[in-house]
């Protein structure tokens, strides 16, 4: 099937054109290598299907960070082919730039002019006729948030796209002497390559002149890189001589830059004056002012959690409670009955699976919630005001701003949010941002504090659950500080963020991305927690001389009473409490299908109650707040383990939180008195 | 040499020279359409040495206020 790759800026809308021409997803996965997502999606056309594949946003096909390398890499290697350039019609001058090198690539191209009513508003008009001629590719006005002109582009896409063979752009005497001379020693290429850009010589050697990275190290392997390196060492003389600090990488970009003028001069056309003031920026007047920025993110995130818990996704998520404790549990054990399965088979399905997996499952609507909050917040551009707002405070502790939205994606999952530190591009803030993002406090660890709160702290759920994550945001400041003093290449960093124009929020996109993170979750309660919890009801029902035995004379209560005397100190030195924290390294939340299990038969409101009898509240909130920092799951400790590519900084990442939990809880505990006698006069 | 840093909140310069910067940063702001010879205005300086925001005709970023002093400007 013909596979074509989307490229284009970042914000330049390659979501939303992506969800608009494709229906179904058909593959989502990683990226060989790495951890950026890599999405394929089926576009329905009259000429048959055709696979659209997500490349990372890019500003130019040179990468700087590494999410970046991933597109080069896949113009490379991966058998593409054709290309599908989103522009952003409203800043035209520089979503040519990778145009311009796309096309160089003389892979088969589309154009999409996208936000062609954004430029109309702001005064231009463009002739894209003209922009297609000149580019030799079909280029079609697309207005992806609401779908407009994507059935004109599906149809071009449909028809099977040429090469732009006959185009290219004149670099002038020194550089097209260097790129001949280049070509003539660069393998043309072999058959395996027709799908890849690197059969074009001409793309090879200027991205080589430019220093584009992935392809130097793909060419040092070439035998002609002796040759290659005396070209760039000569041309780099040359450019010198003609004009003194001139590097290949300005000469080409110079280039481009005269070429896009008068491409933009001949086809874009100013009708109006641009509006003095646009709504983006009397938007951020208020958001980003001087004193009231802060406040009023600190205020956002209060409202998520407000949503989250109180207003949306609490109430469904006890109505859900009550459906599955009650109708669904007993259609069960009637069917059980009726089929007269044996008491270890009724156990197994009512008391474990029932009882554990849906446990865990009556959180969805909460995490669904806070997931749709975070890719409203995304998706809108308030994400990049945070980082520009918090970038001040997040110097003193050694981070730039860019860090703010990993940590404020971990809130959702610390998975996504350690593969979101990629954005940043210093190593060491990179490392940095990636071993703080674990003390967010994830949906999972919420779905424990949302049930430990109701049991012990009702009425004042959420302030209890704030004070949980501010507990984390606290600690996370002061071990960047102390963290920022040895962490390797770590400096002063550079904050360049783009401020996107601020968006409607474009439900289809917003509903695609909450369902993509929150069905990892769903995913996720489906295997490791139906395996865990099936693991568990097996482990507390059996020992030795059998099975059904009571749950005290278990293998589980003796493996939980092994960890117990450790966790005496902190107040909850039970075998329960041992064997939930033990299964929470799997996952966090299946810390409630383990006390599910282990407190008794599938009737949460039992298990509510064989809390309240089994903690204090302070030893509650000790063991919160142990579960909040101790060693982050197994799934984000693979994941750090393969962002760092450290298994010294991933062991370092799990001692560390282990640590810091039990000195966290040691203090509540010694606090407990005062504490519990505090937070009951609420 | 004016510098960035000494513009003032709604100023409006052009950029002469951003060989001060590092490379990485430099590129960067190319990428994004930011140059020499581009008209930057500072629309925000946040507080307490915060970072600036520039609006440069088609676009608008975030930027540290310590690489301000490294971007030669003139007023225009």
């Amino acid at each position: 099937m013909t596979v074509i790759a989307l490229a284009g800026n970042p914000n330049a809308g390659k979501t939303s054109l992506f969800n608009a021409l494709t229906g179904s997803r058909e593959i989502v996965g990683n990226w060989p290598g790495v951890t950026v997502e890599k999405k394929i999606g089926l576009v329905k056309t009259a000429g048959g299907e055709r696979r659209l594949l997500d490349l990372p946003g890019i500003y130019s096909l040179s990468p700087l960070a590494s999410d970046e390398e991933v597109a080069a890499r896949c113009l490379l290697h991966e058998p593409v082919d054709a290309v599908l350039n989103v522009v952003d019609a409203s800043r035209l001058r520089r979503s040519l730039h990778l145009t311009v090198q796309l096309l160089e690539t003389q892979m088969p191209a589309v154009v999409a002019l996208n936000m062609v009513d954004v430029a109309r508003r702001r005064g231009w008009r463009i002739d894209e006729g003209r922009l297609s001629a000149r580019l030799g590719v079909p280029v079609v006005p697309v207005i992806a948030r609401t779908g407009e002109g994507c059935p004109r582009l599906a149809a071009c896409l449909a028809e099977g796209i040429r090469p732009p063979s006959e185009w290219r752009l004149d670099y002038g005497p020194v550089l097209e002497r260097a790129i001949r001379r280049m070509c003539d020693v660069l393998p043309s290429g072999p058959a395996d390559r027709q799908r890849r850009a690197g059969r074009s010589v001409r793309w090879l050697a200027l991205q080589y002149l430019e220093g584009n990275r992935v392809v130097r190290k793909e060419l040092d392997r070439a035998d002609a890189v002796g040759i290659l390196e005396a070209v760039l060492r000569e041309t780099e003389a040359q450019l010198a001589e003609e004009q003194p600090g001139l590097t290949p990488e300005m000469a080409i970009r110079r280039a481009r830059d005269e070429f896009i003028d008068g491409l933009i001069r001949e086809c874009a056309v100013r009708e109006a004056e641009a509006p003095d003031v646009t709504l983006s920026e009397k938007v951020d007047r208020i958001v980003t002012d001087r004193w009231l920025g802060i406040p009023i993110f600190l205020m956002v995130m209060g409202l998520a959690f407000k949503i989250t818990f109180d207003w949306v996704g609490g109430p469904l998520s006890d109505g859900l409670h009550r459906l599955l404790s009650g109708p669904v549990a007993d259609a069960i054990k009637k069917l059980l009955a009726a089929a007269d399965a044996s008491p270890f088979i009724m156990s197994l399905l009512l008391d474990g699976i029932v009882g554990g997996v849906g446990g865990v499952l009556v959180f969805v609507p909460q995490i669904f919630a806070l997931f749709f909050i975070l890719t409203l917040i995304e998706d809108s551009g308030y994400m990049a005001r945070v980082a520009l707002v918090m970038d001040r405070l997040a110097e003193t502790i050694g981070l730039t701003g860019k860090a703010f939205i990993p940590l404020v994606i971990g809130f959702g999952c610390n998975v996504p949010g350690v593969m979101a530190a990629r954005t940043i591009e210093q190593p060491g803030q990179r490392l940095l941002t990636i071993l703080l993002s674990p003390l967010m406090s994830c949906s999972a660890r919420l779905a424990v504090f949302s049930l430990f709160a109701s049991v012990f702290f009702p009425g004042h759920q959420a302030l209890v659950v704030l004070s949980l994550y501010v507990l984390g945001i606290a600690l996370a400041i002061v071990l960047a500080r102390l963290f920022s003093r040895f962490v390797p290449g770590h400096g002063p960093a550079a904050l360049v963020i783009e401020l996107p124009p601020y968006h409607l929020p474009q439900w289809l996109t917003i509903w695609r991305g909450t369902c993509e993170k929150g069905r990892e979750f769903v995913a996720k309660a489906g295997t490791f927690i139906f395996g865990g919890a099936v693991l568990i009801w097996l482990l507390g029902s059996v020992n030795r001389s059998g099975v059904l035995v009571p749950m005290e004379e278990s293998f589980l209560a003796g493996i939980g009473g092994l960890i117990a005397p450790l966790l005496e100190p902190l107040g909850f030195g039970t075998w329960q409490a041992g064997a939930a924290l033990l299964t929470g390294f799997f996952a966090k939340e299946a810390v409630i299908s383990t006390m599910n299990i282990m407190y008794g038969p599938a009737n949460a409101g039992s298990l509510q109650a064989a809390l309240a009898a089994a903690f204090t509240p302070a030893e509650a909130y000790a063991f919160m707040a142990f579960l909040l920092l101790y060693v982050p799951c197994l799934a984000t400790v693979a994941t750090i383990r393969k962002e760092t590519r450290s298994a010294g900084w991933t062991w370092f990442a799990a001692i560390y939180s282990l640590a810091a939990a039990y000195a966290v809880a040691f203090v509540i505990r010694l606090a407990g008195g005062w504490l519990s006698g505090w937070l009951s006069g609420f | 040499m004016q510098t960035l840093a000494d513009v003032r909140e709604g100023g409006v310069v052009t950029i002469l020279d951003l060989s001060q910067t590092d490379e990485a940063l430099r590129r960067r702001l190319r990428d994004m359409g930011i140059g020499e010879g581009s008209r930057v205005r500072i629309c925000r300086c946040l507080p307490f040495g915060g970072p600036l925001m520039i609006a440069c005709d088609e676009v608008c970023i975030g930027l540290r206020r310590c690489e301000a002093p490294k971007i030669a400007v003139k007023p225009s």
